[in-house]
Parts: structure tokens; sequence; C-alpha cells
């Protein structure tokens, strides 16, 4: 316990004696961990890029003619179950609604009617969609079933639009993760090569501690700590500089999501790690003999 | 104490630095090793605190056999009986006196109480105590020799090694170095000291080992 005391002690000052190099440390790590927790932000705001095509996402369904309304409520039932969530609203308009409507576009349509010897317009269901609860596979699915049902004529969906929007989406979340990745890739490059160069400039001072009788543990601790310490302060600067960018600036433009409690939790556990592991493998360097 | 027979160092598979040493030394011996710069003094003071290993033959130290290369802490143990004063200090320049001496008193675990007890008593003994706050950088050439000699003796080491520890010293400094490092071997600690400063040698009649070419005299 004395030396774990001592070690942490000696970690503090070293903070203080190297705080010129341990500045560099401190920035390259903020840097990199403001890139990840953009991304990361980025990942959690696919939904508004979904939310943004949302409007024009719809199936429409047409209705074969004279349909019983109690039939019609027995499909709308039957939809809202088999859809879950996947359906926002559903929108039923009978055959006079839609002749209404129809006639109303044109002054000339309204004169032609006493013409018609009956409603040639069927009865149509409007489905929206909910593009980020839904996945392209189960909007087929449900258009396959919706087609099946004997009260339906027609099925009118824009399937390779919403095809290319999911897509996209999978793209950009591959994007997305792949980049949260390499950053934190780069961040243990970078850490080790910077510890490295940084650990050389303390190389007499890893000697000396040698020379006296240090085992490697006791070599490494204070440096670890050190290490932790710039990680740990890099990590809490880099995150409310992206909530004070959030809070003070985009929030007023768009809302957007922040960064989810799993996402905090599992990005400082693995900057964490990455800064045991490259800080284990720079030092782990002058032991070599 | 130290045995080494039939001892060979060679640097590079072909620059040998040690030949054929055999040498004895015993608990509270205080031995001048002497010899031209190049001779191997520092080589074989490296091999006795591990530094570096043997090519060939074998060398006991506290009656424990090394072999060919120790593991980093069986090495960390053997070097915590042995106090090392090399001829440029060493010293964390940054750190005050007592960081530098603590770093040593807290590897062989003692508590802050009984390390700071102890650092203060080397610097009592090198007439040092009133410089226990003061950054290394603002000692004197003489004063870090000092610190270094403390250093090495915070960890009650039963042998020292002074690798020219008066090399870059004025000569009375050099004679109270020597003096402090006599009264350590008279408390029983066996001292092994490189030199090429004769004038040193002549004055104190201690064993003198020579090293030649690589070659042990006596």
């Amino acid at each position: 316990m004395n030396k774990f005391l001592f070690l942490l002690k000696s970690g503090i000052k070293n903070i203080y004696y190297h705080r010129k190099l341990g500045f560099t440390i401190f920035v390259s790590l903020y840097i990199m961990l403001l890139f990840n927790f953009s991304f990361l932000i980025g990942n959690n705001n696919r939904v508004l890029f979904l939310k943004f095509f949302e409007k024009k996402a719809r199936i429409e369904i047409i209705l074969k003619k004279d349909v019983d309304s109690e039939l019609v409520n027995k499909f709308i039932n039957k939809i809202k179950k088999e859809s879950g969530k996947n359906i926002s609203t559903i929108i039923y308009k009978n055959s006079m609604e839609n002749l209404q409507s129809f006639l109303k576009k044109d002054a000339l349509f309204d004169k032609l009617k006493p013409l018609l010897e009956e409603n040639p317009i069927p009865g149509t269901i409007t489905l929206k969609i909910k593009l980020n609860g839904a996945t392209a596979k189960t909007i087929e699915t449900l258009v396959a079933k919706i087609k099946k049902d004997a009260i339906v004529d027609e099925v009118i969906w824009p399937k390779s639009w919403i095809l290319r929007i999911y897509q996209v989406n999978e793209y950009l979340k591959y994007g997305f993760w792949g980049a949260i990745a390499l950053i934190f890739f780069i961040t243990y490059i970078l850490w080790l090569n910077i510890f490295k160069v940084y650990l050389f400039s303390v190389k007499t001072e890893i000697e000396i501690m040698e020379t006296v009788g240090g085992t490697a543990l006791y070599i490494r601790m204070p440096f670890l700590f050190e290490s932790l310490f710039y990680a740990i302060f890099a990590y809490f600067v880099s995150y409310f500089t992206v909530f004070f960018a959030k809070e003070k600036f985009i929030a007023h433009l768009y809302p957007i999501s922040f960064l989810s409690n799993k996402d905090i939790l599992y990005s400082f556990v693995i900057m964490i790690l990455i800064t045991i592991l490259a800080t284990e493998k720079a030092i782990s360097g002058f032991f070599k003999r | 104490m130290i045995r080494m027979k039939h001892l060979y160092k060679t640097y590079l598979k072909t620059w040998p630095a040690l030949k054929d040493v055999n040498v004895h030394i015993d608990n509270g011996e205080f031995v001048f090793l002497t010899g031209p710069s190049g001779a191997g003094k520092t080589t074989f003071l490296k091999l006795l605190y591990c530094e570096e290993y043997a090519t060939r033959g074998e060398l006991y130290i506290f009656d424990q056999k090394i072999k060919k290369r120790l593991s980093h802490k069986k090495r960390a143990l053997l070097r915590q009986k042995i106090g090392v004063v090399f001829q440029d200090f060493r010293l964390i320049l940054h750190k005050t006196v007592e960081e530098n001496l603590a770093l040593a008193a807290n590897v062989v675990g003692f508590s802050p109480k009984e390390a700071k007890h102890r650092i203060l008593e080397v610097l009592n003994k090198m007439k040092l105590s009133h410089k226990i706050k003061t950054p290394i950088y603002q000692l004197s050439g003489g004063e870090q020799q000092r610190v270094a000699i403390a250093r090495a003796l915070v960890t009650h080491p039963k042998l020292i090694l002074a690798d020219e520890p008066t090399g870059n010293l004025d000569p009375d400094i050099s004679y109270s170095i020597i003096d402090t490092l006599k009264e350590l071997n008279a408390e029983g600690t066996t001292i092994i000291m490189a030199t090429h400063d004769y004038n040193l040698i002549e004055k104190y009649s201690f064993r003198t080992i020579k090293i030649k070419d690589g070659y042990l005299y006596e």
C-alpha cells in the first residue's frame, strides 16, 4: 500500500514535471476524442436522415369496387396488427370521398358528374411508413401480405426508392462505425508513438529507477498513472466541448440526439484500455534487455 | 561475496572487454579498480550490477550464481542490495534531493515514515540535510555526487559500486568523498571503486586491482 501510494504520488508529480510533453499528449487525445464523439453523435442521428424522407414514404392501397365498409375495417385492423410500429398513420377514404375530391380538382369534372351512371373511383387506404422503425424487409413482407387480401385491387409503393434509402442508411451506419473504429485505432498508434517519444525523453529517469532496483511494475506505475490522468482529463474536456457545442449552437438550429449513456460508458472504457495498452507497449520497449 | 572464475566478456562477439578474469572479493573489503580508459573497469562493474552479462565463465554475487540472463524481477531484487554511484551522478535533475532518495527508499519497501527517517539519516551523514528540498540542478558537482552516494546508501546496501565517482571533481572534494566511502567501509559495507586517479590510490592503502587490455592484475 505504501509503495502504491508513493507511486501514485510520483505519477501526480510527474504530471507537473512533464507538463510540456503532457500537453502534447493531452491535445492529440483531445482531438481524437472530439472526432470520435462527433461520429458517435452522427451515428445516433441517422434517424434524422430517415425522418427527412419519411413524408414521401407511403403505401397506397387501391381497394376493389363496392367493398363493404365492415370488410375494410377488418382489413385495417389486420394491417395494424401485422405492421406493428412500422406504420405511423392509416388514412381510409371510401369511393365517395375519393370521387368528391376528384371532382373538386376541376370545374369541368363537376359538369361531367350527371353523365356518370355509377361511381368509377374505388376506395383507397394510405399507409404512412415509419422509416426509422421499419426495415426494407418488413415493408416488403407487409406489402406482399396486403396484395394477397381479397379486397385489394392494387398496391402502389416506391419500392426502389425506399430500398435505396435503407441502403444509404446502412452505408451510413457502417461508415460511422468504421470511422469510430479507425479513430480508436489511430488513437492507439498515435498514443503509442507519442508516449514512446515522451518516454525517450525520460529514459534517464527510467534507467535510474532500474539502477536503484525498481521492478518493471514499480517503474511502469507512475507513467501509467500519468498517462491515465491525461486520458481521463482529455476525455472529460472533449466530452464537455461536444456537450457545450450541442447545447449552445447546434440544438438551437436543429434538435439532435446527443451521446447515450452507453456511448459515454463504452467510449470511456475503450479509451482507458487504449491508454493502458499503448502505455504498456511503449514502456515495455525500455525493458528489452 | 564476489567471485569470478575464468570470466570473459565480449562485445559484439569480437570485441573482448574482459579476458579470463579470476577474482575473489570478501565482505567488508575496499577495492580500487584501476586501469587506463577503455581497459574494462566499467564493464567489470556493469557485470556486478547485472547491466551486462558474462559471455563465458562463472560469476557469483552474494554467493548467488549469476546466470547468462536474469529475469527483470531477479535483477531488480539483486540491485536492491547494491548501491551504485556513477561518475555522471545519474540523478533526476528536476526532482529534489528528497525525491531522488525516496525513489530508492521506496523500491525496497520503506514506509513513508521510515523512508523519511532513513533519508535524513544518510543526508546527515553526507552533511546535506539542509539541502533536502533543493532540486538537484541547484546543487554543485560535489553536492550532487554526495547525493548520488546518499542514494546508494539509503537502502542499506551490502555492496557499493562506484564508477569513477571523483572523475569530475576537485581534489579536495574527491578526498572528502573517499573519506565518506571509507567511513561506510568501516561500518562493514563492501566498496568497489573504479578510478584512474593514481594520486588517490597512492594516498589510500586499499587493495588495488588493475585492469589492462581486459586482463586483471593484482
